[in-house]
């Protein structure tokens, strides 16, 4: 097996894009040393020097419909973490307007509260369900992997429609530094520090990171929409700034011969102005939040050949309002943690058996919350997975049937799949997935009072059958991949009136959605590239009343694209990028319509030296100008202008 | 199994599993809360005359349908086995022929419940041997033998219900009677309708998904013609040519005006709907969050509730818009409501004023004060109303009385004043509603002194859904008060200085969930 893969990812791990240049692709880490552990996808990003973690994506879901975005070169202030997710397929963004500000994932149709978010496996979502990847900084990945589909089998109740992990930067025997700073348009800035190298006999990383922005970008706003003619009036948003600071440090040594020990922690801090909308802004309403995270991982090979990933995790996260409605609103802590062991183990010839099991707790404190959440919810959570991966017809055929049992509070949750690769001539492969998955009802939809936001104790969870199928194609030069899904979202969970005054969460909707995804990589000369990314989201509301009934959904553009022309030497590379969607309803009835958008940026960069490495780069975030919004009333930025510096150093280290 | 045969059992599974997912045939849509399926059609078979208790069944021009079974309906009587007109029949003339009634002699009518050689009322018109008014006899409305359907009634010679009520949460306007002893069908319109009005032979049906819809005002089929609105649409009212829409998060009173004339002859006067074109409108400002409007002359006066979840400061308050050239409405005052203390707050609570509906009476305007705090729009304080005095700019507080919390709506009946109180709601530690207090009517004097309060609650020693009054319209002297959680409409009566309530009818019945009556609308 170790042979196939070397023959195969040679001459693909020669397609090299560059860092600053490689975009989306499928990416497999190389396997454990004699096992029949192969993972059918493809790199074509520049190697990484670290394996991936062991509870990596490309690890947990073999035949998964996988998106591994590279984050080294990225970032900066023009481009945050929801902008470089919203290039994968399947993945819309949904965003409240400026940096820092809120942004959330819909991945497959499936509600931003039904995808999960991890970081290097620590679930990110909050105790509404949702979570908000503006508080994930840039500068804390190394990579973005966007695992499309129902999730339930390899990671649990929450992942209805997809995962996306947050892999963090990886720390080095070698020494390096590394810093970045940016600055652009509405008063943005951003950067970060990292030193990675040897310390006290392991490895280590620390980086920190910071941001700020006004938030003051122009939008045009008409106060007289019905008005034919109605002038349009240029504003300022307000109250629309964000400041963020935080660090991370990972340590890693081995703990004898074949075992490694990596320690992560995390923090976070971060505050901004909740501007409301452009008919009704709030100058007084904020939002502060604290993140401490930890991770304890073991991970390596048994006696036996056993291979073993073992870690412990938690995460406490603090969220304060204060101004508006909220100024007397008590502060709501969000503690998550656990601890997960998963053996892995060949069995026969063709077969490799890996086991999982998983107990941890959730609590939500300082909420008014039902006689059911007792003042502070708290959850625990247990779950056993099962996997096997048989290889067959001289190991082009990769079965990888797979189970998890759970108990998530007071939920027991079955999420069975069955995933298949199938090698066939000429480059091509075929991949397939179907499977159960769940969303359990969020601690604020079960438990906690907002406002006049009621909970309701007896939800039941959200429940997802999904199935897709792709195929995938590989050259030197090229990565293609075209495949449909379609998934039935059942039980969704959505608030409705309960008078007087008041509304509560109940579960009635009923939903399908099927799809295409397109997605490829082109590199017809060492200095072109291109990439390119569609989704055709088609979804039907399922509940059968005819205001509503095979309406496609709101917030779901039925197309969306993004394509990227990288082009020129390392001294001077020029970048055209085109993101679009198309108009999307944003009520069930489908009359209230967000039109399409179109936003094209460039960018420009220039990299020299090698020890120290220096990039210069200038970007234009859409380019033309176009004026667009969000949600209802959440303007987005329009033409923007960011500088960054980037520079790199390895002490004693050589040029490529 | 070889791997060979497996393969195709892959690739075929996945394939079927795409298309049992993507769907390749689905159900129809059941029909809207209420109806059933008669062949192609969704029909309300507890209300519908046509077909009344199951498809096909007509029920007698003089019956109506009542709880899926043909009755007599209002102004018919039971006689042998028909129901008859008392009133024009001249075989039951005045009653059941020998049973107080008699059989009017041959050539002899039948006017009003006499027996007469000819129609000798004003206004009556001779059809066969009965004596009918053509403006408003039901059974002749309009033309001889020409009956309204259903339980309409007739006016100004076209059939139309007495009373509409918007079903919120079902997407359906249900018309009833007067006398609320029945109800028609119920008919699907629009998404959520929010707010009723009445402009000619149309109904205008504000939904809250941002467009104003038209249907027929004969039996509600919807019209093609349609109108978007601005944001969470709240309030429509007509003063001819013009309909002005208030939008509450758009904060924007809109003017349409109707271009169109209507059609001459028999028949609708706008078959296809009218033509309204967007002529004005005014922002009154971020996050006032305009509820209600009444208009007063050539002004619209105008409640901002305020925007409780951004900036509730912004609200608090009454404007008044002139209206006097409608195509360019302006604010031209503005009138601070009580605040603070002056809303006498409960302990613990921050009260804001957070008026909603308004009204005027006697050159005098009136907004009921909802008095909730915005921590969770409970209620902060006792139930009042603001009186103001445009002319003045004066602003006095009323209070309520004790019965009533979160003052709603208001509107004249006569010369007095009715409000309706929403009330305040009680939870129990799962948050499902166990009371709501303080919620009913409240009958004033124009002088804004209390005379009556009327609690609304399930009759004694029974149980029902929780009660909470919320719009109302007013006939006569008859208020109709719609249910915010259940459906119901509650018929009450002013009789002197009292309230009288009569038995409740549910107009907008709901198999699971909370229904809310959003408006309720008297065809005059």
């Amino acid at each position: 097996m170790g042979m196939r893969w070397s023959r195969r990812a040679g001459p693909l791990c020669a397609l090299a894009l560059g860092s600053s240049g490689a975009a989306l692709a499928q990416q497999s880490p190389p396997p454990p040393e004699g096992e029949p552990f192969r993972v059918p996808t493809v790199r074509v990003e520049e190697a990484h020097e670290a394996p991936a973690p062991a509870d990596s994506a490309t690890r947990r879901d073999p035949t998964g419909a996988l998106t591994v975005i590279p984050v080294q070169g990225e970032g900066g202030a023009a481009r945050d973490t929801a902008a470089l997710l919203s290039t994968a397929p399947g993945v819309v963004v949904q965003d409240s307007g400026g940096f820092g500000q809120s942004k959330s994932l819909i991945v497959r149709g499936a509600s931003a509260n039904a995808t999960l978010v991890l970081l290097d496996g620590i679930p990110l979502n909050g105790a509404g369900g949702i979570a908000d990847v503006s508080r994930v900084p840039v500068a804390l990945a190394e990579r973005l992997e966007v695992l499309r589909g129902g999730a339930g089998a390899r990671y649990g109740a929450g992942g209805l429609g997809g995962v996306v992990n947050v892999i963090t930067r990886q720390p080095s025997a070698r020494p390096r530094l590394s810093a970045e700073l940016s600055s652009g348009s509405w008063d943005t800035a951003a950067g970060w520090a990292s030193a990675t190298g040897p310390l006290l006999g392991t490895d280590a990383l620390v980086l920190v990171h910071g941001g700020t922005s006004s938030g003051r970008f122009p939008y045009r706003f008409n106060p007289n929409p019905t008005l034919p003619g109605g002038a349009l009036e240029e504003r300022s948003r307000v109250n629309n700034d964000a400041h963020a600071a935080g660090g991370l440090v990972r340590l890693r040594r081995s703990v004898g011969e074949h075992l490694s020990l990596d320690v992560l922690g995390e923090l976070s801090a971060d505050e901004r102005g909740l501007a409301g909308t452009a008919q009704n802004p709030s100058e007084d309403a904020r939002q502060a939040a604290r993140r401490g995270a930890v991770t304890l991982r073991l991970a390596g090979a048994l006696p036996g050949g056993v291979a073993l990933d073992a870690r412990a995790y938690g995460r406490r996260d603090g969220l304060a309002l204060s101004g508006g409605a909220w100024s007397t609103s008590a502060p709501q802590v969000q503690w998550v943690g656990g601890v997960e062991v998963e053996g892995r183990r060949r069995v026969g010839a063709v077969q490799t058996l890996s086991a999982l099991v998983s107990v941890g707790g959730e609590r939500v404190t300082a909420v008014e919350t039902n006689a059911a959440g007792e003042g502070a919810p708290t959850w625990l959570r247990a779950s056993v997975m099962l996997q096997d991966a048989l290889w067959l017809w001289a190991e082009r055929l990769l079965l990888a049937p797979s189970v998890r049992l759970e108990r998530a509070g007071p939920y027991t949750l079955g999420s069975p799949k069955l995933g298949a690769t199938l090698e066939l001539p000429a480059g091509l492969e075929l991949r397939a997935n179907a499977g159960r998955a769940h969303r359990a009802p969020s601690f604020l939809e079960l438990y906690v009072r907002q406002g006049t936001l009621l909970p309701n104790a007896g939800l039941r969870p959200e429940r997802a059958l999904y199935a897709d199928a792709a195929l995938v194609h590989r050259s030197d030069v090229s990565f293609a991949s075209v495949g449909g899904y379609a998934s039935r979202y059942q039980d969704l969970i959505s608030y409705e009136a309960y008078p007087p005054g008041a509304a509560r969460p109940y579960n009635f909707a009923d939903a399908r959605v099927w799809g295409l995804e397109a997605e490829g990589e082109w590199r017809p000369h060492r200095l072109v590239s291109a990439a390119l990314s569609y989704t055709l989201t088609v979804s039907a509301d399922l509940q059968r009343d005819g205001r509503f009934y095979l309406r496609e959904l709101p917030y779901r553009p039925r197309h969306k694209l993004f394509a990227r022309v990288l082009a020129g030497p390392r001294w001077l590379t020029g970048r055209v990028e085109l993101a679009a969607q198309s108009a999307h309803a944003l009520t069930r009835d489908g009359v209230l319509v967000l039109p399409g958008r179109a936003f094209v940026h460039a960018g420009l960069s220039t990299t020299w030296g090698h020890q120290p490495e220096l990039t210069v780069t200038a970007e234009v975030r859409d380019l033309l100008d176009a004026r667009a919004e969000d949600f209802v009333g959440y303007p987005l930025p329009g033409r923007a202008f960011f500088l960054s510096v980037a520079g790199s150093f390895e002490p004693g280290g050589t040029h490529p | 199994m070889t791997p060979r045969r497996f393969l195709p059992l892959v690739l075929l599974g996945s394939l079927l599993g795409l298309l049992g997912l993507a769907g390749c045939t689905d159900p129809e849509p059941l029909c809207p809360e209420g109806q059933s399926r008669c062949g192609d059609a969704c029909v309300d078979l507890s209300n519908s005359s046509a077909q009344c208790g199951g498809c096909g069944v007509v029920c007698a021009g003089t019956e109506a349908c009542v709880a899926g079974e043909c009755q007599c309906r209002p102004g018919a009587t039971r006689c042998g086995g028909a129901c008859v007109v008392t009133a024009s029949d001249p075989d039951h003339c005045g009653g059941c022929a020998g049973e107080g009634g008699e059989a009017c002699a041959a050539g002899a009518v039948c006017e009003a419940g006499g027996c007469k050689a000819e129609c000798t009322r004003p206004g009556a018109t001779r059809c066969g041997r009965s004596c009918v008014d053509l403006q408003t006899d039901a059974f002749h409305c309009g033309g001889c033998g020409h009956v309204c359907a259903d339980a309409r009634g007739c006016h100004a010679s076209a059939c139309a219900d007495d009373v509409i009520a918007a079903c919120f949460n079902t997407g359906q306007v249900v018309g009833l009677p007067a006398s609320a002893d029945a109800r028609g069908p119920a008919v699907a319109v629009g998404t959520s309708p929010q707010a009723l009005a009445l402009m000619q032979d149309v109904l205008l049906v504000l939904d809250a998904s941002t467009v104003l819809r038209q249907a027929r005002l004969s039996d509600y089929g919807e019209l093609p013609a349609r109108t978007a609105t601005g944001l969470v649409p709240n309030q429509v009212r007509v003063r001819e040519p013009y309909v002005f829409i208030l939008n509450s998060t758009s904060n924007t009173l809109q003017v349409l005006r109707r271009d169109g004339e209507p059609a001459s002859g028999p028949g609708p006067r706008f078959p296809q709907g009218l033509a309204l074109t967007n002529v004005g409108s005014v922002n009154l400002g971020a996050n006032t969050n305009p509820y209600a409007f009444t208009l007063v002359g050539p002004d619209a006066y105008v409640t901002l509730l305020g925007n409780l979840q951004t900036d509730a400061s912004a609200g608090g308050r009454v404007v008044r818009v002139s209206l006097a050239d409608p195509t360019a409405p302006v604010v031209t005052g503005s009138f601070p409501l009580p605040s603070g203390d002056a809303l006498e707050p409960f302990p613990g609570r921050v009260p804001l004023p957070a008026p909603a509906g308004i009204t005027a009476l006697g050159g005098r305007v009136f907004a009921a004060l909802g008095n909730l705090d915005a921590r969770d729009f409970s209620s902060a304080g006792p139930g009042l109303l603001a009186l103001l005095e445009p002319s003045s700019g004066a602003v006095e507080r009323l209070s309520l009385g004790p019965d009533c919390l979160n003052a709603f709506w208001v509107a004249p009946v006569g010369e007095r004043l009715l409000v309706s109180c929403g009330g305040a709601a009680t939870y129990d530690r799962d948050f499902n509603l166990t009371d709501v207090r303080g919620t009913g009517l409240v009958l004033l004097d124009a002088g804004g002194r209390v005379l009556a309060s009327l609690p609304l609650r399930c009759p004694e020693g029974t149980s029902c859904p929780l009660p909470s009054a919320g719009r109302f319209a007013v006939v006569g002297s008859r208020a109709y008060v719609g249910d915010n959680n259940a459906g119901r409409l509650f018929p009450i009566d002013v009789v002197g200085d009292t309230l009288v309530e009569r038995p409740a009818l549910l107009v907008c019945p709901r198999a699971r969930g909370p229904s809310l009556v959003s408006d309720v609308l008297a065809v005059p």
